[in-house]
């Protein structure tokens, strides 16, 4: 004998699933399926891309800790690194001459230990993943320095008193980040090679660093040891500004995910909650047959509980299912692009917290939207039985309402950790909606007043008395039919103002290279001879290397906060001038007037870390010599864009006395790349950054996101079509029974037809203008709050969106319209 | 069996003593049933009858535990109904009350065969491969062994009207009602019905208290009366009704007020 409990799981399962095949839930499962789904694609996904992007980094700094010091490092460290289960290895790098018969050139020599790289490749012409530096007696060479020595494979050259082979031309070296502006090309050798060449002698400036990668722990152990150990001219790097414009343009996608997500599970949510009023409805009488059977009320809601509890594990399971297909899917685009050159093309795999939040969806919807209409069941009384009339009280409408939005909200935070984003959408879109819905009651009450409702044709009278007569049903039609439209238009209208923000930051000319230490008398002349080798060429900036050590008489050196902040620890390169650069915008404060004395802009990103306001006194250390100026401005700088950028921009008083060169950026084609040959040949002293790697992965990583988010997209509208036929459906019962009633009245079936259109024309015209409006002001909110986008109304679709809604409401309306219309009234009426 | 008998014999099914029903309209009190008393006994099979609104359904709904009078009592099988709460009566109902309805109110998402299974598997008394076996034998009885499959919707009338008389008497109620069972149904199959329900009934020793509109139906039971404006103005023995109430003019009131 089974015991009660068990009893009421097997009955409830056996009802569920004869619930299942008679199609009875297909709206609910479908629309919990998509949540799940959803939740899971971008919970798993953000973290997987999450850690592709701090494993990323690591490749940057080529290991996970890196220390930098100008002295040979104690081998005791290393021994400490290794007993903690680290790996280790060293680099040194120093500048210096080296021949070739005739050629002289300055290259940044790069002399490395086995096990370099820890992190990240190398690669050359021939080979794209290196596993390791070059061998002892052999060296390594940019594909610059080629040009100016004009060398060969196979060449061997001189560095300091020895010679060594020329065996590979070195095009990609992934923690070449650092202070760009003193790049010179890229010379690697070997580090044992170092000593016979007699290049580093004691009081060389020279920089030595020691690369340590392995497991997070221990890496934190090592940092604490070793941190009260540090010579002055020692120190911990951390990542520079160079990976930036990537971080930018991914934390921009980042959020788009979430709030597509975020979206989706609104929308399914919604689903829910129609589809289970309806289904709630449906079932007052089979409640109340159920009671009249001898089941308690108790029993009654158990047994639809149980029910809730089996939909929310089949739909989690399947759900779950499809998300991985889903994630792996959108992980496998964006692998390939994440990690060109690399032989193991797959992204982290994502902790069990994301699985363990998507799990949580199903449950916690249904609990939000699914449950307070199947509570009512339990409360249906069996008298209903003989009087069809009787149904249960409903529970307090802002109860419902409130709980729907909780769950909603938590499941939302909960995603993003974005407590912004969350608060936007659900008390923003919460707020913006009931607004607009007083709004849509007074105009329907006005505009009943206004129409001359005598001189209307028959049909259209009366489809406008069956919006007007019950004014709060057709609200929460226009509320569920606008909401879904307007969460699609959100969605829509983010999605393309990313993309263009993508492309305009990153066009097909964008810079590929960027040329610095250009002397000022240099400026036209190499200006010109770009421009006559075909390259496309931008403006130049004047640029002189330096570091901020004093914040208010605060010794940046001496403060705990401000000497972590990366930005202090090392110099950066200053500009100026008049002229506000393109893509800048002032924030705060105002721009250097003509007459500027001694005055300074700084980035709003890096003022906010360190906390400085309008009128704060800085000095800058710049080649020896200390620039006070005086804080007039901030900007907020556009990292996304692959120009020149700028932490620090002085007035043009101080540009004037301070040991200036200058920096542009311009656009090399593939097909012309021999013709840079001459003129690096023309100008030995200007540095140059071959940026055209870093683009390519830039462009084919945003090319990949760009095909995530349009899969979003899909999903997002998958579920808003969901919706519309959730609420198209919920409202059948009502509209078969009107229909047969007028039909038995009379009513010709063209007429019916036309009544009918009339009013979901007219509703879908007016969840159209809402739903406009709505998306416009959360978009607006979104874009000043999250994106950093410039938001532009959009005008247009005030016409053709609520055209279209009405269109497309009518058309999935058609469906149930052919039921109405065809089937015989008299079937339907004893249906009811 | 001696002392069920002896029980059967000294109380009745239902004793109702002075049953007042009142519904508030608006700021009025209306009053349907107005101090209504009767006894029914075992094994008895009694006609309702009455115009529209005479208050018909309501002493359905009240004998039957399914509502509650506002003053009075009424004794189901020797249970207070009027002291018992909902779910209580509840328990009554599920222990020996059997139910048929003008709508048939069968599940629209179960087959001919769960919805007759469903009371059985209620009363956990047997397990679900005998509740099969015994929804399929009612099936069997109600000449529905080839539709066990069946949807209600792909059930004509008159055989959803028997997939509830089968549902009805699975459970082996001692007592039966019925409202207005032929409503829904032609004449030809409303007799069919109407000839099974008689049939199972005295088979299976069951009382039955229908309501109805239909004079030969009435006709049928032992004992039939008529109520109008809350009151029983006419008690009749078999065969003998009251037709001076219009039951023809009705009809069609009743079935949209139904509705």
């Amino acid at each position: 004998m089974q015991t009660k409990g068990t009893h009421l799981l097997l009955l409830s399962f056996r009802l569920l699933m004869a619930e299942i095949r008679a199609g009875k839930m297909t709206i609910i499962m479908l629309a919990l399926i998509l949540a799940v789904s959803s939740a899971t694609i971008i919970s798993v996904f953000s973290q997987r891309l999450d850690s592709a992007m701090l494993n990323k980094s690591s490749e940057l700094l080529g290991a996970d800790l890196r220390l930098l010091s100008r002295e040979e490092i104690t081998p005791d460290w290393y021994q400490q690194a290794q007993t903690l289960g680290l790996k280790t290895t060293t680099t040194l790098e120093f500048p210096s001459v080296v021949l070739l018969g005739e050629e002289m050139a300055l290259a940044a020599v790069k002399a490395v230990a086995q096990g370099y790289p820890l992190k990240g490749q190398l690669a050359s012409k021939k080979n794209s993943a290196l596993k390791q530096g070059p061998a002892l007696g052999k060296v390594w060479l940019e594909p610059r320095l080629f040009a100016l020595l004009n060398a060969q494979l196979g060449d061997v050259i001189e560095v300091g008193a020895i010679t060594l082979e020329v065996t590979a031309a070195l095009i990609n070296e992934s923690d070449r980040a650092g202070n760009f502006y003193s790049l010179s090309p890229r010379l690697m050798m070997n580090l044992q090679d170092i000593a016979a060449a007699k290049l580093v002698q004691p009081g060389s400036r020279v920089s030595w660093r020691m690369l340590v990668a392995g497991e997070g722990l221990a890496l934190e152990k090592l940092k604490q040891d070793l941190k009260p150990l540090l010579a002055s001219h020692q120190s911990f790097e951390s990542l520079t500004d160079n990976n930036q414009a990537l971080a930018a343009s991914l934390s921009k996608a980042r959020s788009y995910l979430s709030l597509a997500a975020m979206l989706a599970i609104i929308l399914a949510g919604i689903a829910i909650a129609m589809a289970a009023q309806d289904y709630a409805r449906q079932h007052f009488d089979s409640s109340a047959l159920l009671r009249t059977l001898g089941a308690s009320r108790r029993y009654v809601t158990r047994l639809y509980l149980y029910q809730l509890m089996y939909l929310a594990l089949f739909t989690s399971l399947i759900g779950l299912m499809l998300g991985y297909v889903g994630q792996e899917v959108l992980t496998q685009l964006l692998a390939s692009a994440f990690n060109q050159g690399s032989a193991d093309a797959s992204l982290p795999n994502a902790g069990y917290s994301a699985w363990f939040i998507a799990s949580l969806t199903a449950p916690i919807t249904l609990m939000g939207f699914a449950l307070p209409p199947l509570l009512r069941l339990g409360r249906v009384s069996p008298l209903r039985v003989l009087r069809r009339e009787l149904e249960p009280m409903a529970w307090n409408s802002w109860a419902i309402y409130g709980l729907g939005l909780a769950m909603m909200a938590l499941l939302n935070y909960w995603f993003s950790q974005n407590f912004t984003m969350t608060l936007i959408i659900i008390v923003g879109g919460f707020v913006i909606l009931l607004a607009l819905l007083f709004m849509l009651q007074f105009l329907l009450f006005s505009a009943d007043k206004l129409i001359p409702k005598a001189k209307l044709s028959m049909s259209l009278r009366f489809a406008w008395q069956q919006i007007n007569r019950d004014r709060y049903r057709t609200s929460i039609q226009v509320l569920a039919f606008s909401l879904t439209l307007m969460v699609m238009l959100i969605i829509a209208i983010v999605r393309n103002d990313l993309l263009q923000d993508w492309q305009k930051n990153l066009p097909q000319d964008s810079a590929n290279f960027f040329a610095m230490n250009i002397q000022s008398y240099q400026v036209e002349d190499y200006q010109q001879d770009l421009e006559s080798a075909g390259f496309t060429i931008s403006t130049a900036f004047p640029m002189v290397p330096g570091r901020l050590t004093v914040i208010n008489e605060v010794v940046v050196k001496d403060d705990l906060e401000y000497s972590q902040d990366p930005a202090l620890q090392r110099d950066l390169v200053l500009s100026g001038g008049n002229e506000l650069p393109l893509g800048n915008i002032i924030t705060e404060g105002h721009w250097f007037t003509e007459n500027a004395m001694a005055e300074v802009s700084v980035a709003q990103s890096l003022a906010k870390r360190l906390r400085l306001n309008i009128g704060d006194q800085l000095v800058f250390d710049v080649a020896g010599q200390a620039v006070n100026a005086r804080l007039s401005s901030l900007r907020k700088v556009d990292w996304g864009s692959m120009k020149p950028n700028f932490y620090i921009l002085f007035s043009a008083d101080l540009v004037a006395q301070l040991p200036l060169n200058y920096l542009t950026s311009f656009y090399v084609p593939e097909e012309n790349n021999n013709r840079l040959t001459q003129i690096i040949r023309d100008y030995p002293g200007i540095t140059l950054l071959d940026m055209s790697q870093v683009l390519i992965q830039v462009q084919s990583l945003l090319g990949q996101v760009t095909l995530a988010v349009e899969y979003l997209l899909i999903l997002v509208l998958l579920a808003g079509i969901l919706v519309l036929i959730a609420a198209l459906h919920s409202s059948l019962d009502d509209r078969l029974q009107q229909g047969a009633v007028l039909r038995t009245l009379g009513a010709k079936r063209q007429q019916l037809q036309l009544m009918q259109w009339f009013e979901f024309l007219l509703l879908g015209a007016l969840a159209g203008i809402i739903a406009v409006a709505g998306a416009e002001v959360i978009c607006w909110i979104l874009y000043q709050k999250l994106f950093e986008l410039e938001y532009s109304w959009h005008f247009s679709y005030w016409f053709w969106l609520p055209a279209l809604s009405a269109i497309l409401i009518s058309a999935l309306a058609n469906r149930n319209l052919k039921q109405v219309i065809q089937q015989p009234p008299l079937v339907i009426l004893r249906k009811l | 069996m001696n002392t069920k008998i002896e029980h059967e014999q000294q109380v009745p099914l239902l004793d109702l003593k002075n049953v007042v029903k009142q519904v508030k309209t608006g700021s009025d009190d209306l009053t349907i049933l107005q101090g209504l008393d009767l006894q029914i006994k075992h094994g008895e099979s009694i006609a309702i009858v009455g115009a529209s609104g005479s208050g018909k359904s309501t002493l359905l709904g009240i004998m039957a535990g399914l509502d509650q009078a506002t003053s009075g009592e009424v004794w189901l099988n020797g249970q207070p109904l009027h002291n018992l709460d909902e779910d209580q009566r509840a328990a009554v109902r599920a222990e020996g009350v059997g139910f048929v309805f003008q709508n048939f109110q069968l599940l629209p998402a179960l087959t001919a065969l769960e919805n007759v299974r469903l009371p059985l598997e209620m009363t956990q008394r047997y397990s679900l491969k005998e509740c099969q076996a015994l929804a399929q034998q009612w099936l069997d009885k109600v000449g529905l062994g080839h539709r066990l499959k069946h949807y209600p919707t792909q059930l004509s009338g008159g055989e959803q009207q028997r997939v509830a008389i089968a549902r009805a008497f699975a459970c082996q109620p001692s007592v039966l009602f019925a409202d207005e069972p032929t409503g829904n149904l032609d004449r030809k199959t409303g007799k069919q019905i109407i000839d099974l329900l008689f049939e199972l009934n005295q088979s299976h020793q069951t009382s039955l208290i229908l309501v109805t509109h239909d004079e030969h139906l009435a006709q049928r039971c032992q004992r039939s009366i008529h109520i109008d404006e809350g009151l029983i103005i006419d008690e009749g023995i078999e065969g003998d009704v009251d037709v001076k109430n219009n039951g023809a003019e009705d009809e069609p009131q009743e079935a949209v007020h139904a509705d």
